[in-house]
């Protein structure tokens, strides 16, 4: 009498217990297997995410994958001597003593006679440090810029130019004085 | 053998499932618009073909028919595909984060891709090879008219359309053509 009713449900809700183990099953040990992939996303969120690729790698993410394999931690302009001591704590590993990247890097800075305001170096640089109103003249805050050269291959003008000088130092060490 | 090769490749190309028994074209509008979408969606659909024509032929065969419950079929079938297209979504989640997010919501929405749940239904009174050979031909010519279809949409992007057919009419109308390409494959059986 009851049969007709228990044998489908029977059915139904044991292959479905079935089939619902199998994917959390699958989940955990996908999820075991993501412990490497972690540490890539630590050495991520400590870099500084302006995806200027002048460690040599196409951005950040590639950057810390390449350092989880290994690679050196020295190679990060942007983030310095401050990036490279907090990933030599997370990492374990020596601060290295020769500083791969420049410590003085060269500077941006638009040649205001060329500058037509096109605004195209604004949105190629990462860090917001070209400023500027659209049909104006734009202008480089010298205090973020990492000298990155990213802003110099959308130049249609080709008003941009990289400087190299006392004087950038001096800005920069300045600023740094500054509270 | 003979057989099985004609099955195949009669359930990919002359009896496709997209073109010639028109299911599954929610997918395949939504994932042609580009190559590097386009072929992973077809690998993972085919995937999952694959697995839910096995997994729904053993238990129509095993469980279905020697106790009498056919009716079940419909919500089995469901159950196993959603389940199938969970793991394949998991398993893509955690080996590409970029493809997860390039398929976005195409990925869990192959559960209720009409194509698959048509494959399963109508193969699931063949026996277990005859089933596997319609399912993975099936599944192949899903892909391959994906891989077709994305490659003709990124022609019709570089053509100056008219303003009225730009989007998705043209390519429904180039959707219609490669279904009348498509019915010359009949004479091939």
């Amino acid at each position: 009498m009851i049969a007709p009713i228990l044998i489908p449900t029977l059915v139904l809700s044991s292959s479905a217990f079935v089939l619902a183990c199998l994917v959390v099953l699958t989940e955990r040990v996908l999820r075991s297997k993501q412990r490497p992939d972690n540490l890539i996303t630590r050495i991520n969120e400590l870099l500084p995410q302006t995806q200027c690729a002048q460690c040599g790698y196409p951005g950040c993410l590639p950057y810390a994958e390449a350092v989880a394999q290994g690679e050196s931690i020295s190679l990060c302009k942007p983030g310095g001597v401050t990036t490279q001591s907090t990933l030599s704590t997370l990492l374990n590993r020596p601060v290295e003593d020769e500083f791969q990247s420049d410590p003085h890097p060269p500077l941006a800075r638009i040649r205001e006679s060329d500058c037509i305001g096109c605004g195209l170096c604004v949105a190629a640089c990462p860090v917001d440090a070209i400023v500027g109103a659209p049909n104006y003249l734009h202008t480089v805050l010298e205090l973020h810029c990492t000298g990155c050269e990213l802003c110099l291959p959308p130049c249609p003008v080709d008003c941009i130019d990289l400087i190299q000088s006392n004087d950038v130092n001096r800005v920069r060490n300045h600023v740094a004085s500054e509270p | 053998m003979f057989d099985l090769v004609t099955i195949l490749g009669g359930a990919a190309l002359v009896n496709n499932f997209v073109l010639v028994q028109l299911l599954g074209l929610c997918p395949f509008m939504g994932v042609s618009n580009r190559l590097a979408t386009a072929l992973p969606m077809g690998i993972a659909t085919t995937f999952v073909i694959t697995i839910s024509t096995l997994l729904t032929n053993i238990l129509n065969n095993y469980l279905l028919i020697p106790y009498n419950i056919e009716f079940l079929r419909l919500v089995l079938f469901i159950t196993v595909i959603a389940s199938v297209v969970q793991l394949t979504e998991r398993y893509i989640k955690y080996t590409s984060k970029l493809l997860h997010q390039m398929l976005g919501i195409y990925l869990p929405l192959i559960t209720s891709n009409c194509a698959i749940l048509g494959v399963v239904l109508t193969v699931a009174d063949l026996s277990l090879i005859q089933s596997l050979a319609i399912g993975i031909g099936s599944a192949i010519g899903f892909t391959v008219v994906l891989v077709l279809f994305s490659g003709l949409r990124a022609r019709l992007d570089e053509q100056s359309v008219p303003k009225a057919f730009r989007g998705a009419p043209i390519a429904f109308i180039t959707v219609g053509m490669l279904a009348l390409a498509f019915l010359g494959f009949k004479g091939m059986l």
